[in-house]
C-alpha cells in the first residue's frame, strides 16, 4: 500500500487537510470526526494536566473547558517569532508546540484511511516565514520522513495548483479568489501568459485594505456593510477583466447569505464557487506532482514563493559546453537549494547567469581569488546555492581540495545576491 | 566558453591506493591527473583487475569498464586503455588529449632505455634527483637490454650531471658533463659546465674543453649567471629566509625552525632513492 499524499493548510485560526487519491486523480478534504462534515480544525493545542497528553481542535477546547488542560493557540504566529510558552512550569518552544499539533493533525487522515504511511506532505501558509517553514521541515524529519517528502508552499502556490488541476474551461480566462478570514480579505488573481514555451501561469496576491472583522456579520447592518464592501472590491478588481471563474473561500464565506448584492455582480457571466478547502486541496495536488519524475503540468508557475528567474551557469560536461540550470524559474524557493561540484579551468571567477521570464539576463560574479593557489584544474569546488526568499540568493563556495594531491582546506567564500 | 568542469562522477568511499606516491585516488579526475602526470612511471600492469573493480564499484563507471573489457579481450595495450579512460572521463580538453596522445605514441615507440630515461627525467623534474640518478646510472650500465646510442648516452650523461648538481655534488656533476661532451659537444652543456665553476671554484673544466669556450661567450655566460644569482638572492627560499630574519627574536626563532624543517624535508625527498 502506498503512503498518504497530504495537503495541509495551516493558519492561526484553523487548519484543513486534504488527501490526494491517485486512483481518481482528485484531492478529498478530510473531516475531523467520522460523522462530521466539519473540515475546519481549530489551531489550538491543549496539554492535559499532569499528563504528557496533547489534544488539538475541538477536543482541546473540551478538555480546557472541563479544567483538564491548558490551551495554547496562535501556534503559527508563535513559531514565526520563534516564541515560547510555559505550561505547568515547563517552557516549550514554539517549534515543539507546533510539532505536537501537527503530529496529532496528521493522525486524522491516518486514522480515516487506515494507512500509517505518509508518502508526501505539502504544508501551505498564508505568508512565507522561514522560522515556520524550517520548523515544519524539522517536524517531517522527526517523523522519519525523507527531506524530499516534506514541502512548504504559499497560498498563492496552492491556489495555482488547485486551479490548473481543474477543467480547462474554468480557467480559460483569468480566475480570481477572495479569501475572507479573521486575518483579513485576500485577493488572488491567476492568468496564463501565452506565447511562451512552456506557458507561464502567474498568480498575483494582495491583501485588500477593505478587509473587515467577521464579527460584523453577526448583525444585519454589519452584513449589509460587508456586502457593500465586497461589491466595491469586486467591481474594482473584476470590472474590466475577462474572468472565467471566481472562488470564494475562508470562514467569512461559509455562509454567503450576507453577500447577495456582491454575488449578483460576481455571478454575472462568471462561474462562482464557494467553499472551504481550496488551499489544502491545491497543496494536495502539488504534493502529488512533487512525487512524479517530471511535473504533470506543462506550465511554469510564477507566484509568491516561486523563483521569478532562472539561475544557470556555463559548464563543461562530457567534453561539451552546456548551460547547467541551478534553479529554474517557477521553482519553490525554499526547496531550490542546489549543490554542485566543479573544477575551475584557468579561471578565478565563478559566473552565474540570471534570466528573467521576459528574457532579460544579467551575470553575477563570485571572485575565487581567496582560495588556495594550486596548479590548474587541481581544485574541486563545492558550490552551494540557496535562497532565503524568492528574491535573495546566497552562493557559498567551499574548497574541497584535490584528493590526497591537495587536501581540502576550510576556506569558504560566501556572496549574497538580490535576484 | 565554459571554464568549469562539472564533476558528475561520484567520489569513491574507498580510495584506489598508489603505493609509489603514498596516496589514494578518490575521484575520476584525480585518476586522470595521475595517469597523465605520472605516465612515465606507470608499470605495465597498471591497468589491472583491481583498477577495473575500482572504476566500476567505487566510481560507478560500469559502461567504461565494459568497454575496456571488450577491447582488452585478445589484446593488451595498457597505454591505449589509459587513453580510453582519459577520453571517457573528459578531465582533459581535446588539446590536452592530443598532447597526451603524442606522449603515449612517443612512449610506445621508445626503447626500454628511452622509456627509462623519460622516467628518470620525470623524477628529476619532480624534485627527486637521487631517484633520477639511479635510473640514469642503470641506463648507462646497459641494464635495459640493448646497447644505447650516442645521442641517448650524451643526453643521459648530461641529465645525470644535472642530478648531481641538484644534490650539490659539483665535482661529480662536472665529470658527467665532461663525459657528455665527449659523446657529443653541445653549447648548453658547455655553458652549464662554465657556470658550475662559478658556483664552486674548486671545480675545473678540463683544458681541452675550456679552450673551446671563447672569452666573449664566457663574459656573456657570466653575466647571465650573475643576473640569476642576484635574482635568487631576492626570491624564493632566500627571500623567505630574509623575511624571517627581519622579524623579532621570538618570531625569528619560530620561523627559522619551521623553515629548517621544511628544507630538511625537501632534502630528504631529494636524496631518497
Amino acid at each position: 500500500m502506498s503512503g498518504l499524499i497530504l495537503g495541509i493548510d495551516l493558519s492561526d485560526d484553523y487548519c484543513q487537510i486534504a488527501c490526494f487519491d491517485p486512483q481518481v486523480m482528485d484531492a478529498e478534504q478530510v473531516s475531523f470526526a467520522k460523522d462530521d462534515d466539519n473540515c475546519l480544525i481549530p489551531t489550538v493545542l491543549c496539554k492535559r494536566k499532569k499528563m504528557d497528553q496533547w489534544h488539538i481542535g475541538e477536543e482541546a477546547y473540551s478538555h480546557a473547558l472541563c479544567g483538564q488542560g491548558t490551551v495554547v493557540d496562535k501556534l503559527i504566529r508563535l513559531a514565526g517569532k520563534d516564541g515560547k510558552a510555559t505550561i505547568e512550569g515547563v517552557t516549550y518552544s514554539a517549534a515543539q508546540l507546533l510539532s505536537h499539533y501537527v503530529k496529532r493533525l496528521i493522525e486524522i487522515p491516518i486514522k480515516k484511511y487506515n494507512n500509517p504511511q505518509i508518502e508526501r506532505i505539502v504544508f501551505t501558509l498564508q505568508e512565507e516565514n522561514i522560522e515556520v517553514m524550517d520548523a515544519l521541515v524539522k517536524i517531517g524529519d522527526s517523523m522519519g520522513l525523507p527531506r524530499e517528502a516534506v514541502h512548504v508552499a504559499t497560498h498563492s502556490e496552492a491556489y495555482l495548483y488547485y486551479v490548473i488541476s481543474q477543467q480547462k474551461e474554468i480557467w480559460a480566462n483569468q480566475t480570481c479568489l477572495f479569501n475572507l478570514t479573521e486575518r483579513g480579505l485576500h485577493y488572488y488573481e491567476l492568468r496564463t501568459l501565452r506565447g511562451r514555451t512552456p506557458n507561464v501561469v502567474e498568480v498575483s496576491h494582495e491583501m485588500l485594505e477593505e478587509g473587515f472583522s467577521l464579527d460584523i456579520l453577526d448583525t444585519e447592518s454589519g452584513r449589509k456593510l460587508a456586502d457593500r464592501i465586497l461589491l466595491s472590491c469586486a467591481d474594482r478588481l473584476l470590472g474590466r477583466k475577462l474572468v472565467s471563474s471566481v472562488f470564494l473561500t475562508g470562514r467569512g464565506f461559509e455562509d454567503t447569505g450576507w453577500a447577495n448584492e456582491s454575488l449578483q455582480y460576481i455571478c454575472n457571466k462568471r462561474r462562482v464557487f464557494a467553499g472551504q478547502g481550496l488551499f489544502c486541496r491545491g497543496a494536495a495536488f502539488l504534493a502529488y506532482d512533487y512525487g512524479l519524475p517530471q511535473s504533470a503540468y506543462p506550465y511554469i508557475g510564477i507566484c509568491e514563493g516561486r523563483l521569478q528567474s532562472t539561475v544557470s551557469m556555463n559548464v563543461l560536461h562530457e567534453g561539451r559546453s552546456r548551460q547547467l540550470i541551478i534553479a529554474a524559474a517557477g521553482t519553490n524557493w525554499y526547496g531550490a537549494r542546489a549543490n554542485i561540484e566543479l573544477i575551475p579551468d584557468k579561471t578565478d571567477v565563478l559566473e552565474l547567469m540570471v534570466t528573467a521570464l521576459n528574457g532579460d539576463r544579467r551575470i553575477l560574479r563570485v571572485d575565487l581569488d581567496e582560495l588556495p593557489v594550486r596548479p590548474n584544474k587541481m581544485t574541486r569546488l563545492e558550490v552551494v546555492v540557496s535562497f532565503s526568499q524568492a528574491g535573495s540568493m546566497t552562493v557559498r563556495v567551499f574548497d574541497r581540495g584535490f584528493g590526497d594531491f591537495y587536501p581540502a582546506t576550510d576556506k569558504m567564500i560566501r556572496k549574497d545576491f538580490a535576484i | 566558453m565554459a571554464n568549469f568542469l562539472l564533476c558528475s562522477i561520484k567520489r569513491a568511499d574507498k580510495p584506489y591506493p598508489i603505493p609509489t606516491l603514498g596516496i589514494g585516488i578518490y575521484s575520476a579526475e584525480e585518476l586522470c591527473y595521475y595517469m597523465n602526470h605520472y605516465l612515465y612511471l606507470l608499470e605495465d600492469n597498471f591497468v589491472c583487475e583491481e583498477l577495473l573493480e575500482f572504476l566500476q564499484s567505487e566510481l560507478g563507471l560500469a559502461a567504461l569498464v565494459s568497454k575496456i573489457r571488450r577491447w582488452v579481450d585478445g589484446r593488451s595495450d595498457m597505454l591505449q586503455i589509459i587513453f580510453m579512460i582519459e577520453q571517457d572521463i573528459h578531465y582533459y580538453t581535446d588539446g590536452e588529449l592530443i598532447d597526451l596522445k603524442q606522449r603515449i605514441d612517443q612512449l610506445r615507440q621508445a626503447t626500454k632505455a628511452e622509456r627509462a630515461k623519460l622516467r628518470a627525467d620525470f623524477y628529476l623534474e619532480d624534485g627527486r634527483p637521487m631517484t633520477a640518478l639511479r635510473v640514469y646510472e642503470k641506463i648507462l650500465r646497459g641494464e635495459y637490454g640493448e646497447q644505447i646510442g650516442r645521442e641517448l648516452r650524451c643526453k643521459v650523461l648530461h641529465n645525470a650531471g644535472v642530478s648531481y648538481a641538484r644534490l650539490f655534488e659539483w665535482a661529480k656533476a662536472m665529470e658527467c658533463f665532461v663525459e657528455s661532451c665527449h659523446w657529443g659537444p653541445n653549447e648548453d652543456v658547455l655553458k652549464q659546465m662554465y657556470q658550475l665553476t662559478l658556483l664552486d671554484d674548486l671545480v675545473e673544466i678540463p683544458p681541452e674543453i675550456f679552450s673551446a669556450i671563447s672569452s666573449a661567450q664566457q663574459f656573456k655566460w657570466k653575466e647571465e649567471f650573475d643576473t640569476l644569482y642576484r635574482k635568487a638572492q631576492h626570491s624564493g627560499k632566500a627571500l623567505e629566509a630574509h623575511t624571517i630574519m627581519d622579524k623579532d627574536s621570538v618570531r625569528r626563532g619560530e620561523g627559522l625552525g619551521r623553515l629548517m624543517g621544511e628544507w630538511k624535508q625537501e632534502y630528504r625527498v631529494m636524496v631518497r632513492e
